[in-house]
């Protein structure tokens, strides 16, 4: 793993870009959080029901673009088209089952909105690749 | 914690004149830290933290923190190595703990608890102790609190208690308990495992705030904070949020309290708080450290699933890796997404309340129980007034050497404000005394005339040239530490005298801290990782007691490991990475063997306390904490030794009529002496151990002395820098006493020119250097510890000086330095030699003259001493004495001398019925005490008299217990079936009376047995199966050596029996046959493993070494089987003793045995299980 991403991976700074006044983006932050569809969201990581109206499930590869001076990621391409970054809303850590190479997880969980969208992009740490984990829109 | 007895801080600071100080504490010039880890887990939260102390505290160190919380569960099992750890690396200690709360929930709340000051630690003290007492009783274990606390509560014990002992995270503290004890301590609202955090989890927001104000009730609202954790879950951000919120809230609840105190004038209202402590959230960031760095989850992991007895994921299937010591930067970008505010209050509340525990555990002072004493008396009058008392007995002429020596002790002891302490062993002993309980003290306490003359200690120290200042050195003002062995079968009398003597609430054990080995980590890791138990059972069957931190080599080095399942790299290597990090990890806390803490006030307000699996109250600190705190420590030991010798006491007295004080024998007994030189010291308190067999028939002991010099030369130091040889050899006068300086000659004169004991360290210091003993104490204590090559030579540079000014050359100094040097970090203290070689002796003298008496209380002592039963049994023989078996009208539950006739030595030893497989106590009872209203006739009789199990009945006959009775075991085991039959149909009111024995014995034919050779024995046996049944039934042989039956097939091989070997010349060729008694394989100084075996056959026993190349090729052989034909070189010379070196091991397989199996396998008959 590059280092400039391990530190990224390690240390990642959430975005007050969607609300500019603490107080604004405390508090619709926290009613996007407690909103259904972006709990659902969430738990679409977890689960397995395609039939979602609300989101899906992926485990897609994408290309992560990265920001050298902003040392953080730009953009991802997935299915050919470009998703430029605009937040990082949401990160979580998944480190699970190292004792089971079948069954080892790690991976850093990343929840961006791009375009009005929200994106669940992961870093796997085991294969050194990102993945998009799933779409809310 | 005040002390009331206290009198001058330790003289940690006092530097020797040498320099000699090795306390050090760094001091702090570290930057202050913005953060603090207040949240924080070491190994000492048992099976659920995965950090070492020293692994917090250098990673602090490393980070710039300057201060450091340990909060480790329901406990403060590593607070004071913390304490004082953290002090030494500059770090101040913040010490404090996480309980369960019982807040109404199933599993209750965790809360963090962490200590202002004293009076925080005592309330920790109180409310850990008052809830883990309490809470055993709520879940049934014992009475009141001093029931409990009783060592009768230990016979109570039910395994409800061991389950809650070893589980005491399950343990909740109750809100009254809570409420009882808050002065001095802040709270934390902890994790999502406390009431705030799952109630915000679950959205109860409004139970969150009521459960905040309960506590704020408590603490107060500056001592009550809400932890905001970022464990960087997928709900951590909502989790924080609403944490957030809550913490707002009460900073607004706050402010209007604060506003209705001051009458809506804010300001200086009632409220001692004030505006500005309103002002920020009473937030802290915190991160729950389990582990220090990432990769530590995986131990971490691994404990709490082997903890919970799951395999992984385990019961908390935590979901990642973050409960690491964070950086700062680390901690900051956790809280990246609340508003800069909280950010900058949850940061610096860490410091405030860094900055609010300043603890001082007041280190050094020393804490006396109260010892009543008569109004106008001190501690120290009566001390004296004891001594002198004693001395008058001890001493029938009172020397000025005696005066002076006593004299200096008594104002040293005064000077030092240890008098109290020397009357509270002296009330124990004499207690002791008083009831014939058979004690005697150890140790350096041996050194000290005081202790000497108050009874408790038998070793002249002047006759013996032992040195007060190597037990007290006021130049340290070191606790002294007296350990008293008693008798182990009486040693509960004296525990419940310290009981009721000194308060039930004053008197606590001592705990231990145990920790992993390779083996107790093999098993945790394996239990997590799913190893089944069959394939752990093979990787851990014949694993070597070793450290689990160089695991790998461990596996690749030992040849008895060649085919453990754990050289699978590829697929165990994974265990093994965990294995090793788990070296030397807290896995539980235990009970010290007798080591109790008694305090001037009720000790729950000093230490914390808990049960412990025994059904006794156990503080949660080990000896060491408990020294550090100044707290009094006795160790009220079990020594089976002094039971023996007070069962056979007991016995010659009756024979004789006569009082028996074994511990003062005259020392000049040629026939005890005599004994020891022939080797034959199996049941010698510390004179049978293969090693000491060899010594004494070098050494050749013709004195008390000599029996001391041999106990201290036989230990690991003085064998591997050799000091036995020269010792030796002076000795018998095969080399001269040579000794770079005359007054050193002088010095070690009994010791023909080595240094065997640490007082001559001393008095050589003193003699040569002109030290005075304190001074060279602190030199031998310099010397013992390890130092760089720089501080030794800068007290090497000291000592030539001392000595050039006292006229010795600078080389004759610096040789002597040398020796020194090379000679006082393995020297043994002579008091513990002096006053273990008291009961040696005892034991020697008790053999020699009554045998049948002494080893028959031996042999109803076990286990203690080096050798089975067996073995035992077999040095019997060898003093002429018969071995009976069992026999129904004679035996006893015990193994019983016999006489041959009233007044006369035994000549016999009677094998006890307790000893049968499979026989229970209320059997034992119910054949006693039908034997006491009369004997036993016939075995129908005895069946339905006793009504005991038909398995024991049969196994009775099997062992020869019927065989005075007249009938053959086959027609009594004949018999059982149909008197069973009989019982069932009538009941056992009344005689069988369609069978009698005798008839029995007649008419029934021995069923599947018509084909045997007839037998020339009363029981109708051969010998081969009556061997069986005692190896199988008994674990000994009774009527013949288990090789006996092998005698044509051992013939053939030609070997030497080990009564031969001592007349053949040095450096034979021998082939010897033992079955093996015991084994070590301890590594060499030079990091090679050699094996000592002890072998028996028929005739006595066998010393062999097996070197490392040997035991490379026949580890394995070694491992597996009991029984061995070895080729060797024989040793017999005067410097190494009699000893076999083995080049060649086979199992021994009788011959005629096609199967491979015989002997080694333990699947010939008539052979002792391995």
């Amino acid at each position: 793993m590059r280092p400039e991403l391990r530190r990224f991976l390690e240390n990642i700074q959430h975005d007050p870009v969607l609300f500019p006044t603490e107080k604004s983006k405390l508090s619709v932050v926290r009613q996007l959080m407690d909103t259904e569809w972006v709990s659902s969201a969430s738990s679409l990581c977890a689960s397995s029901d395609e039939d979602s109206v609300v989101g899906k499930l992926y485990h897609e590869p994408i290309e992560v673009r990265w920001d050298k001076a902003a040392k953080r990621p730009r953009a991802f391409r997935w299915r050919g088209r470009r998703y430029k970054i605009d937040a990082i809303i949401r990160t979580w850590v998944v480190e699970m089952g190292w004792w089971n190479p079948d069954t080892e997880v790690s991976k850093v969980f990343l929840r961006v909105t791009s375009g009005g969208g929200v994106y669940d992009i992961l870093y796997d740490k085991r294969e050194s690749r990102w993945y998009l984990g799933g779409v809310a829109d | 914690m005040g002390s009331q007895t206290d009198q001058s801080p330790r003289s940690l600071g006092q530097v020797g004149p040498v320099g000699l100080n090795d306390h050090t504490e760094a001091t702090s010039d570290r930057v202050r830290s913005e953060f603090i880890h207040l949240h924080v887990h070491s190994n000492f939260s048992f099976m659920d933290g995965a950090a070492s102390l020293d692994g917090l505290i250098e990673r602090a160190v490393e980070l710039g923190m300057d201060s450091l919380a340990v909060t480790d569960h329901q406990g403060l099992y590593g607070a004071i190595r913390f304490y004082q750890k953290a002090k030494k690396a500059g770090i101040k200690p913040i010490i404090g703990t996480e309980i369960i709360v019982d807040d109404g929930s199933e599993r209750g709340g965790h809360l963090v608890l962490l200590a202002r000051n004293r009076t925080g630690y005592a309330s920790l003290c109180r409310l850990l102790s008052e809830a883990h007492l309490d809470w055993g009783r709520r879940m049934g274990f014992g009475g009141d609190m001093e029931d409990g606390i009783k060592a009768k509560g230990s016979r109570a014990a039910s395994a409800k208690t061991a389950t809650l002992a070893a589980r005491p995270d399950t343990m909740k503290v109750s809100m009254d308990t809570l409420r009882r004890y808050p002065r001095g301590l802040i709270a934390l609202s902890s994790c999502p495992k406390g009431e705030i955090g799952r109630a915000v989890t679950e959205g109860r927001h409004e139970h969150a705030e009521e459960a905040a104000l309960r506590y704020i009730d408590i603490y107060g609202w500056n001592g009550f904070y809400i932890e905001l954790q970022n464990q960087r879950l997928p709900g951590s951000l909502s989790y924080m949020s609403g944490l957030i919120d809550l913490a707002k809230r009460l900073r607004e609840l706050h402010r209007e309290q604060l506003r209705e105190n001051s009458g809506g004038k804010g300001g200086s209202g009632r409220s001692r708080y004030n505006g500005k402590a309103a002002a920020a959230l009473p937030l802290v960031v915190t991160n729950n450290v389990h582990y220090v760095n990432r990769e530590d989850h995986k131990v971490h992991d691994v404990l709490v699933a082997a903890g919970d007895n799951t395999t992984l994921p385990g019961p908390v299937k935590r979901p990642n890796a973050e409960l690491y010591f964070k950086t700062v930067e680390q901690m900051r970008s956790l809280l990246a997404d609340a508003p800069a505010h909280v950010v900058k209050d949850a940061i610096e509340n860490t410091r405030r309340i860094a900055d609010a525990c300043n603890l001082d555990l007041h280190l050094g002072q020393f804490h006396f129980p109260k010892v009543p004493i008569p109004e106008g008396e001190t501690h120290y009058s009566i001390l004296a007034k004891e001594t002198w008392k004693g001395a008058e007995r001890r001493y029938k002429v009172m020397t000025p050497e005696v005066v002076s020596r006593i004299e200096h002790e008594l104002k040293l002891v005064d000077s030092m404000g240890f008098s109290a302490y020397f009357l509270i062993v002296k009330d124990i002993v004499d207690f002791a005394h008083s009831q014939g309980i058979f004690c005697s003290g150890r140790g350096s306490a041996g050194d000290s005339i005081i202790s000497y003359c108050l009874g408790i200690t038998s070793v002249d120290p002047i006759k013996y040239d032992l040195l007060f200042e190597r037990f007290l050195n006021p130049k340290r003002r070191d606790m002294p530490d007296i350990d008293v062995d008693f008798c182990s079968t009486r040693r509960d009398e004296v525990i419940e005298y310290i009981y009721r003597k000194y308060g039930a609430d004053k008197v606590a054990m001592v705990a231990t801290v145990n920790t992993m080995n390779a083996r107790g980590a093999i098993r945790v890791a394996g239990k997590a990782l799913g190893v089944t138990e069959e394939e752990m059972s093979r990787m851990t069957r014949r694993f070597p007691w070793v450290k689990a931190g160089n695991i790998r080599g461990v596996i690749a080095a030992y040849p008895e490991l060649a085919d453990n399942p754990l050289r699978d790299e590829a697929r165990y290597g994974a265990l093994i990475d965990v294995v090793e990090k788990l070296d030397r990890c807290p896995a539980h806390l235990g009970t010290h063997l007798g080591g109790f803490i008694i305090t001037p006030r009720p000790i729950a307000s000093m230490v914390p306390l808990q049960w412990a699996a025994k059904g006794t109250v156990v503080a949660q600190y080990d000896k060491d904490d408990i020294e550090a705190l100044g707290l009094v420590k006795m160790d009220i030991l079990g020594l089976r030794t002094h039971s023996a010798i007070a069962e056979t006491v007991g016995r010659i007295e009756k024979l004789t009529g006569k009082p028996l004080d074994p511990y003062d024998l005259p020392h000049d007994d040629e026939a005890s002496y005599e004994l020891i030189r022939s080797a034959r010291n199996i049941g010698l308190f510390q004179l049978e151990s293969s090693g000491q067999r060899n010594l004494s028939k070098r050494l050749l002991p013709e004195r008390f002395e000599d029996i001391i010099s041999s106990i201290s030369l036989f230990r690991p130091g003085p064998i591997e820098s050799d000091m036995i040889t020269p010792f030796i050899r002076r000795r018998h006068g095969l080399e001269r006493v040579v000794t770079p300086h005359p007054e050193m000659k002088r010095v070690l004169r009994d010791t023909y020119g080595v240094i065997v004991y640490q007082e001559q360290v001393l008095s050589v210091a003193a003699a040569v250097a002109g030290f005075d003993l304190s001074e060279a104490d602190m030199l031998r204590r310099a010397m013992t510890k390890d130092k760089s090559m720089e501080e030794m030579d800068r007290i090497g540079a000291h000592f030539v000086k001392r000595a050039m000014a006292r006229g010795s050359t600078e080389a004759v100094a610096s040789e002597v330095f040398r020796q020194l040097r090379g000679f006082a970090a393995y020297g043994f203290n002579k008091a513990h030699a002096g006053c273990f070689a008291v009961l040696s002796y005892a034991t020697a003298w008790l053999k020699a003259h009554y045998p049948a008496e002494f080893l028959s209380s031996i042999l109803n002592n076990q286990p203690m001493g080096f050798y089975s039963p067996r073995v035992v049994l077999n040095d019997a023989r060898h003093f002429g004495l018969k071995i009976l078996p069992p026999d129904i009208n004679e035996s006893s539950d015990d193994f019983l001398p016999i006489c041959p006739s009233a007044g006369k030595r035994g000549d016999a030893i009677r094998v006890g019925l307790k000893y049968l497989k499979g026989m229970s106590g209320a059997e034992l009872s119910r054949i006693f005490a039908e034997r006491g209203e009369r004997q036993f006739e016939s075995f129908a009789e005895f069946y339905r008299r006793t009504r005991v199990s038909r398995p024991t009945a049969e196994n009775l006959i099997r062992v020869g217990a019927f065989d005075s009775l007249g009938s053959s075991r086959d027609a009594l085991l004949s018999e059982v079936e149909a008197v069973h039959k009989w019982m069932m149909a009538h009941g056992a009111s009344r005689e069988p009376d369609l069978i009698s024995s005798s008839k029995a014995a007649v008419v029934a034919k021995p069923r599947g047995h018509s084909t045997r050779p007839p037998v020339d024995h009363p029981s109708g046996w051969s010998l081969t199966r009556r061997l069986k049944a005692e190896l199988d039934l008994l674990g000994l042989n009774i009527s013949c050596h288990p090789l006996y039956p092998h005698r044509e097939d051992i013939a053939s091989l030609r070997l030497t029996p080990s009564s031969q070997i001592p007349s053949l010349p040095d450096r034979s060729k021998i082939r010897v046959i033992g079955l093996r008694e015991r084994s070590q394989t301890p590594m060499t100084k030079s990091k090679k493993r050699t094996a000592f075996l002890t072998l028996e056959d028929e005739e006595g026993l066998l010393d062999v070494v097996v070197f490392e190349r040997t035991l490379a090729e026949y580890g394995a052989v070694i491992s597996r089987s009991r029984c061995y034909v070895i080729e060797g070189t024989l040793q017999n010379n005067e410097e190494r003793g009699i000893t076999i070196v083995a080049d060649r091991i086979e199992p021994f397989t009788p011959l005629g045995r096609s199967d491979g199996k015989g002997i080694a396998g333990n699947s010939s008959p008539g052979l002792p299980r391995g």
